[in-house]
């Protein structure tokens, strides 16, 4: 970098640039392996003592085999150069190399960029509110930085040793900064036309749309409870029925190999004999979205359908092909209902099949239960009466192991639908109770203005049915049982007494607070995709918008704040203008014409002389022009306070000066 | 450079005579010192500032003819004091000699004891010696021997020295130079003025039959007259604005002080007077700005701009109107 003319970093530039950036690094720790972000940090130390000790800039070999070493280290790591982690490694790595070279404004300058890129690819890692707000601050810390790079602070060789009176107004200018381009940010967030689906999510799983699988496994269901888009929306003709009565079922999960769950492979078609309303029915039509899937699901339970859609023995609807467009179809369903009032032998059994190596410890509680208390109903209720005494509902639960079951029971006691369900259901089929579980979704969203019911992925639930001899397969829902509403948890400190405090009434009202805080989050900023967008500008009564129109009101908007914020500075600093000021401006801005402009740094003497001489005006305006800058000059020099009325008659005799229009 | 709008009368702070006594010692001290009629009228605010002027440039240029043309006009008692190594701080202050008569020590005063002094080449001197001097400047009054005996009004110091001439020299520390309210450079004379000069007289011949325009008692009055100009809001405004903008520019490590802002108001001032007027303008600090700013701006250890273009970037880059 010798010969460069860009001026060199003072050590206090250089140190804020330091912290700049290694905060962009710091965000990516938690996803880095320990040892990558170990050789940042010691990379970046390096280069803090080094411009500490004011030595030389590295030499270009030694920086190449930094750089080889590097990208050497990191291909063995991941073996693959291509995907997020490493990607992000290799840009703390490069980042913390960069500063090992800055020396002057122009590299502080192009590390602050590469930072502030490498702060918001960690965002394609996490998106929480929690992780947001931190990377905000990073922001902070890049945009101190930059301020420094640009208009240092006066240091004083005095003794401002508090770090606050140090540090703190580049800081505070920093915060200023992000706080003023907030407006514009908001801008650009909700009208940048979005992609169909979110740009990062793709290379984790080449899943393509979402939706519910017919297989069940931990963590299956979550992916979908954090994705807002919508599942189907349904017109009712008649009023919707309670909100307690609408599970939507998809497909039903009966077997179970100790960690799937899967359908029952040779299922019959249903035998519409064995079910039969009890009281009223609803009718209604579904729209459902493209789900690349051949399910349907209507309300418990479907008595009736199209023709073209098929109902299984367990009473869920299929297609022949994948819905690969949206689909519209018609259901009756009934609310009261009894289904299989008899059990065949072979349907029992594969609704009591358990993999016997698996869950032993679920196995021993279902079977004491079946000793003590012989009444299935008992039976049902004790399993209830478990999860709600000691569980709760989280949607990042614990990791389970093989027996993934026993794990949840008796270990972590933490989960959501799925986990409640599955353990249900082991547990009824080992009290001898057939069971099985019913996925599809739980609820939904009532648009009373377009008076239709919408379901977003995000209500993906499952649920369990349990076969009881008087009333048929019964829906139980165990996840109620847990958290009705989530929040009213009522969490009694286990019997065993392991890790009460982390159950403690306080501290789990608290989470469930925060875990509506971050959903929230999710819904409003994380999930806002093209529905939401379009749902947005629907009270518009823009019905449909395109990208073009979405740029087009986005640019728009962006003037608008832009002009705004202009008129608004324009306005402050005219208020503070006195009238004097503004119609010596005047003068000159007519002089401009006629002569030529007055430079920002001349004095009314000079420039007055500087008219008289050009000759530009004719003798008379001459005289007149001259005694124009003779009275403003003493009324803003020769007099300490000038009074309104012969400032009001300058500002009168500037008004009434006009120039014929130079030909 | 300033011109004025209109012939005004003499201020009402000054009267006639007045007025036309300074304007004859202007023109006596340019026709001695040729070609240097803005240094000359800076030297001239700097009088009637009451600060004292540092006078750097190449040997030859007419440092010391400006002093003494200055002197002569001035009509004040002159001492010149040729700094140099082994200058003492008695040399310049004076010294107690014991007088056997009474038995006491009488105080001899040195040559710093006149109403303009001379100071030549002040950086070939020790720091002893030269901060005897900067004391004196300061206080106008000298101590020896426990005794403080009063310089006489009006008391101005002229000091030259050449900025080349480094072997055997030592700097003036900034904060000394902070003393001097402003120093000027007179550089070559033009080519039609070196012509007049080497055509002309002698110029010491020239110094010796000109006659005073002014005396001591008339300085004291124009300086008086100066602390009567007027400096409106908006001027003190502009001189702000000039001192915010030295503290932020990037080249600049310590910007100006308080006391420079003073001078500058001062010496403004003092142009104004002598361009006729009772007010200043910005045209005023403008025209003193360099003199007075340049020496006192500590540029950026990282930067190698001048002093001087560091001045005319922070004028060049100030509004005014």
């Amino acid at each position: 970098m010798s010969g460069n003319p860009s001026p060199q970093l003072t050590r206090r530039q250089f140190d804020f640039v330091g912290a700049a950036v290694f905060a962009a690094t710091l965000a990516h720790a938690p996803h880095l392996p320990f040892v990558v972000t170990l050789v940042v940090d010691a990379i970046l130390a390096l280069a803090m003592w080094r411009k500490h000790r004011n030595l030389p800039a590295l030499a270009g070999p030694v920086k190449l085999a930094l750089i080889a070493i590097f990208v050497l280290s990191l291909l063995i790591e991941y073996r693959n150069p291509f995907g997020r982690e490493p990607g992000s490694a290799l840009a703390c790595a490069m980042l913390a190399l960069k500063l090992l070279e800055t020396r002057a404004r122009r590299d502080a300058l192009a590390a602050i960029c590469f930072a502030s890129f490498t702060l918001m690819s960690a965002l394609l890692f996490d998106t929480s509110l929690v992780f947001t707000l931190t990377a905000f601050l990073g922001a902070i810390l890049l945009l101190a930085a930059l301020r420094e790079i640009e208009l240092p602070a006066i240091t004083l060789p005095m003794q401002t040793n508090s770090l606050m009176a140090t540090y703190g107004p580049s800081l505070r200018l920093g915060a200023m900064s992000l706080a003023l381009a907030a407006p514009l940010a908001l801008c650009g967030f909700l009208f940048i036309p979005r992609m169909q689906s979110p740009l990062w999510r793709t290379p984790d799983g080449a899943d393509g749309r979402s939706g519910l699988s017919d297989t069940m496994s931990p963590g299956s269901v979550q992916r979908l409870l954090l994705d807002d888009s919508a599942a189907f929306r349904v017109g009712f003709d008649g009023a919707l029925p309670p909100r307690s009565q609408l599970y939507w079922r998809g497909p039903v999960l009966t077997d179970f190999d100790g960690a799937t769950w899967r359908r029952h492979e040779s299922n019959l078609p249903a035998n519409a004999l064995d079910s039969f309303a009890t009281g009223d029915t609803v009718d209604y039509e579904i729209t459902l979205e493209a789900s690349d899937k051949p399910w349907l699901f209507a309300l418990d339970l479907p008595i009736q359908t199209s023709a073209d859609t098929r109902r299984d023995r367990d009473m869920s609807l299929t297609r022949r092909q994948s819905t690969t467009a949206p689909l519209r179809y018609r259901v009756r369903s009934a609310l009261r209902y009894r289904l299989d009032a008899n059990l065949s032998p072979q349907q029992r059994e594969t609704a009591l099949a358990l993999p016997s190596d698996f869950n032993p410890r679920s196995q021993r509680l279902g079977t004491q239960w079946r000793h003590d208390l012989h009444d299935d109903d008992a039976i049902v209720q004790a399993a209830l009466d478990l999860f709600h005494a000691s569980f709760y509902y989280t949607l990042s639960p614990p990791p389970l192991g093989r027996d993934s079951v026993d794990d949840f029971l008796f270990d972590t006691k933490r989960g959501f639908c799925e986990h409640y369900a599955a353990a249900f259901v082991v547990l009824m089929r080992a009290a001898g109770i057939p069971a099985r579980v019913v996925t599809g979704y739980q609820g939904g969203y009532f648009n009373r203005v377009g008076n239709y019911l919408l379901v977003r992925q995000s209500d993906a639930h499952a649920w369990a049915e349990v076969w009881l001899a008087a009333r048929g397969w019964t829906r139980v829902d165990p996840t109620a049982a847990v958290s009705p509403a989530r929040v009213q948890l009522g969490a009694q400190a286990v019997a065993s007494g392991e890790r009460a405090w982390y159950r403690a009434d306080w501290l789990l009202a608290l989470r469930n607070q925060a875990d509506l805080i971050d959903r929230g989050w999710n819904n409003l900023v994380v999930q806002f995709n093209t529905q939401r967008q379009q749902a947005l500008l629907g009270p518009l009564g823009i019905e449909r918008i395109d990208a073009t129109t979405l740029i087009w009101l986005l640019i728009g908007t962006g003037c608008v704040l832009l002009a705004g914020a202009t008129l608004w500075t324009m306005r402050a600093a005219r208020q503070r203008a006195l009238p004097i000021d503004i119609a010596y401006d005047a003068l000159c801005r007519k002089l401009a014409r006629i002569v030529a402009p007055r430079g920002v740094n001349e004095g009314p003497c000079d420039y007055a002389a500087r008219v008289q001489a050009s000759g530009a005006l004719g003798a008379a305006r001459a005289i007149e022009v001259r005694a124009l800058f003779e009275r403003y000059v003493s009324l803003r020099y020769a007099r300490a306070l000038a009074s309104p009325a012969e400032i009001q008659s300058f500002v009168r005799s500037v008004q009434r000066l006009r120039f014929a229009t130079r030909n | 450079m300033s011109i004025s709008l209109a012939s005004h009368p003499p201020p009402s702070s000054l009267d006639t005579d007045l007025a036309a006594a300074l304007s004859a010692a202007l023109r006596q001290v340019n026709r001695v010192v040729f070609g240097k009629a803005a240094q000359v009228k800076l030297a001239f605010a700097c009088v009637l500032a009451g600060g004292h002027l540092l006078i750097e440039d190449l040997p030859g240029v007419g440092k010391t003819t400006l002093a003494h043309a200055l002197a002569a006009t001035l009509g004040l008692s002159f001492a010149r004091i040729q700094f140099t190594a082994d200058l003492l701080p008695s040399d310049i202050l004076g010294v107690g000699i014991y007088e056997r008569a009474d038995g006491s020590f009488k105080f001899h005063p040195g040559p710093l004891f006149a109403q303009l002094v001379l100071a030549d080449e002040i950086n070939r001197a020790t720091p002893k010696a030269q901060s005897a001097l900067l004391e004196a400047m300061a206080e106008h009054q000298v101590t020896v021997d426990g005794a403080t005996h009063s310089l006489p009004e009006p008391f101005f110091v002229v000091a030259t020295q050449n900025p080349l001439d480094l072997a055997g020299t030592f700097a003036l520390p900034d904060s000394q130079l902070d003393r001097f309210m402003l120093r000027i450079g007179l550089d070559y004379p033009d080519h039609e003025a070196e012509r007049a000069l080497l055509a002309a007289e002698d110029r010491r011949e020239l110094i010796a039959q000109l006659a005073p325009c002014l005396d001591g008692v008339r300085v004291v009055a124009l300086r008086e007259a100066t602390t009567r100009v007027l400096a409106s809001p908006a001027l003190i405004d502009y001189v702000q604005a000039l001192l915010a903008a030295s503290r932020r520019h990037a080249d600049i490590r310590i910007g100006l002080s308080p006391r420079a802002g003073l001078a500058l108001l001062r010496a403004a001032r003092a142009y104004a007077l002598i361009d006729g007027r009772d007010y200043a303008v910005p045209e005023d600090v403008q025209a003193v700005f360099a003199a007075v700013a340049a020496h006192r701006l500590t540029p950026a250890a990282t930067s190698d701009i001048t002093r001087n273009d560091l001045a005319a970037q922070l004028l060049a880059r100030v509004p005014v109107r």
